[in-house]
């Protein structure tokens, strides 16, 4: 009966395999079963213990393999372990015999009928593993393990193009650069400045990017009249991330080439302009506060000869025709979809989160900074091409520092200038009057305290006292008045 | 061919007396990226879901959050302003050890968890 059950078991496992996707529970029900009614799973591990006892020698290995299958997997290695504790048991023959004196006797009279059973030759059966864990069954696995190599070579191959493009740039402008800045690439940390000598033995150390993200590269410039600093910052497409490329390319993002430059005090007049395309206006109109400050209303573009796509925020309006002059309205022109915007203001304040908000007292020294915006051409081929139309657009930023430079306000224009820069400094004033009566308290109570803790630690008695009273007197000099005024309205 | 503006040669115009050092405060860092941030978060929360309740899955989906959360991470270099090398290895280090437990204890294929 055991070799028979095999086959029927071997056959299951084969039917098993290829129905592998089959609810398992369904595979259950389909062989005949002997006993119909499926064993709640809670008390099964104990009743199959027993049967597998009595299983090993009478019916086949089967039943107890479905018995088996019908808890769920945790079982199933519990009842393999079982399997082998028995075995194990059934091998080791030290067992008492005395335990089993009665046992042979009151054997049940249908085991009398025929012969009596010789002791069988136990063959444990080659139980299949039901789920087959065998390798090509984990082809989800090496499915998700190809996305995950993937991911890493797009990475690996967005992140080359994107400093290939950063080197590309550098190539093309670092003479320019280094015409007009005596310091280029300062990565802030080193002690000693990248001198003269490190660049002329082409000691990269300086003239090097600084890596803020795998597509974002900053590079600083120093050391320029009128000029405290200048930022480039190359923010490229997110190439090493193989997610948002696929979501760039049903809402492409161009590569950015964005110049901050930091005027110095006196160089720059107090005026806030911007103008750009409109999305890009609006954008910046949310993220930059003076904008909103002090250029409320919107002008287009055409009434200063800028091209129709482009319009124009100014607080004042003759700074627009100030600035643009002949040169850059024809540089404008010719670029027209590559700038993005350029934008003035004399009251940059670096955005604080809401947290220090409050905890500033004083309004902090806004900075000065001219902040232009270039998106790199999208259908140029090789990474040069597309860094050479950049140049004339860094050299346009150049002419306009010199351009701010020189440019100074009328009377007029300075009187509503700095009208409009009072009128916002008292509103800041009043929105943090609050903060500020707290802390005027909280340093009055401090002095106070001070005092009182000066007089306790006083050593010679009499100086104490002498202290005391005067502080006694100070106290009723404060309070005393406005008793009297209280009595003389009474009357 | 790039537009004709030339800067007078005459006059120098580099100040090297003028120079100012780089402070990470002064770059335009665009602030607006937080994917790291929600991708690190979200990473966390699957290697949980991955290693107590064992789900393969979420150990998957975990380890890819990691992975995306690198992809985008700011500022591995020295002088960061933002760094999240931190937050990105222990990411790493929570979704492959939810990965690996969920096939210790289970070692059965993702298809077996399907059917």
């Amino acid at each position: 009966a055991v070799g028979q059950s095999e086959d029927e078991s071997g056959e299951n496992a084969g039917t098993v395999n290829d129905f592998a996707e089959f609810d398992e529970d369904e595979f259950m029900n389909e062989p005949p079963k002997k006993q119909p009614s499926p064993a709640p799973s809670s008390n099964a591990p104990p009743r199959s213990d027993e049967d597998t006892f009595v299983a090993k020698e009478a019916p086949a290995g089967g039943s107890a393999q479905e018995e088996a299958s019908q808890d769920d997997f945790e079982d199933i290695s519990v009842e393999e372990a079982d399997d082998e504790d028995a075995s194990v048991e059934l091998d080791t023959d030290q067992y008492d015999p005395l335990e089993f004196e009665g046992f042979e006797e009151d054997r049940p009279p249908a085991g009398a009928g025929r012969n009596p059973p010789k002791q069988q030759e136990l063959k444990i059966a080659e139980v299949p593993i039901v789920l087959g864990r065998s390798w090509e069954h984990y082809f989800v696995e090496y499915l998700l393990i190809g996305c995950l190599l993937l991911y890493l070579v797009w990475y690996a191959t967005g992140k080359t193009t994107n400093s290939k493009l950063v080197q590309a740039w550098l190539d093309v402008h670092l003479d320019l650069l280094k015409a007009h800045f005596s310091l280029v690439g300062d990565e802030g940390t080193s002690k000693e400045l990248p001198t003269e000598t490190d660049e002329s033995e082409g000691g990269e150390k300086a003239l090097k990017f600084i890596k803020e993200a795998d597509h974002v590269y900053t590079l600083w410039c120093s050391g320029r009249q009128y000029v405290e600093g200048l930022v480039v910052t190359l923010k490229l497409k997110k190439r090493q991330d193989l997610i948002n490329s696929i979501w760039r390319m049903f809402r492409p993002c161009p590569d950015q080439m964005c110049i901050r430059v930091y005027m110095e005090k006196e160089e720059m007049d107090t005026f806030v302009l911007c103008l750009g395309k409109k999305a890009a206006t609006s954008r910046l109109s949310k993220e930059m506060a003076e904008l909103g400050l002090f250029c409320p209303d919107r002008k287009s573009g055409d009434r200063f000869g800028l091209p129709s796509s482009m319009n124009v925020l100014a607080e004042l309006g003759e700074s627009v025709a100030a600035i643009l002059d002949q040169k850059v309205l024809s540089v404008l022109d010719k670029y027209e979809n590559e700038v993005d915007y350029l934008f003035f203001s004399d009251q940059y304040l670096p955005k604080v989160d809401e947290t220090q908000k409050d905890k500033q007292l004083k309004r902090p020294e806004p900075a000065k900074i001219l902040q232009f915006c270039f998106n790199l051409p999208k259908d140029v081929g090789s990474p040069n091409d597309a860094m050479e139309r950049m140049h004339p657009l860094l050299l346009l930023s150049l002419y306009l520092v010199d351009k701010v430079h020189r440019y100074r306000l009328s009377r007029e224009a300075k009187l509503k200038a700095e009208k409009n820069r009072q009128s916002v400094q008292e509103e800041f004033l009043k929105s943090t009057h609050a903060q500020r009566q707290e802390a005027a308290q909280l340093r009055r109570e401090e002095k106070r305290r001070e005092e009182k803790k000066r007089i306790q630690e006083e050593e010679d008695p009499d100086r104490q006292r002498k202290l005391e009273e005067r502080d006694y007197r100070k106290e009723m000099k404060k309070r005393g008045p406005k008793v009297k005024a209280v009595k003389v309205k009474s009357m | 061919m790039p537009v004709s503006i030339a800067f007078p040669k005459a006059d120098d115009v580099r100040r090297p007396n003028k120079i100012k050092r780089y402070k990470p405060d002064m770059a335009i860092v665009p602030y607006d990226d937080f994917i790291t941030d929600i991708m690190n978060i979200l990473g966390m929360g699957l290697s949980m879901a991955g290693l107590m309740g064992r789900i393969k899955i979420c150990a998957w989906l975990a380890l890819f959050c990691s992975l995306i959360g690198f992809a985008n991470a700011r500022s591995m270099g020295r002088n960061a302003s933002f760094d999240d090398s931190k937050q990105v290895l222990s990411s790493f280090m929570l979704s492959i050890s939810a990965l690996v437990m969920s096939y210790l204890q289970n070692p059965f294929p993702l298809t077996a968890m399907w059917s």
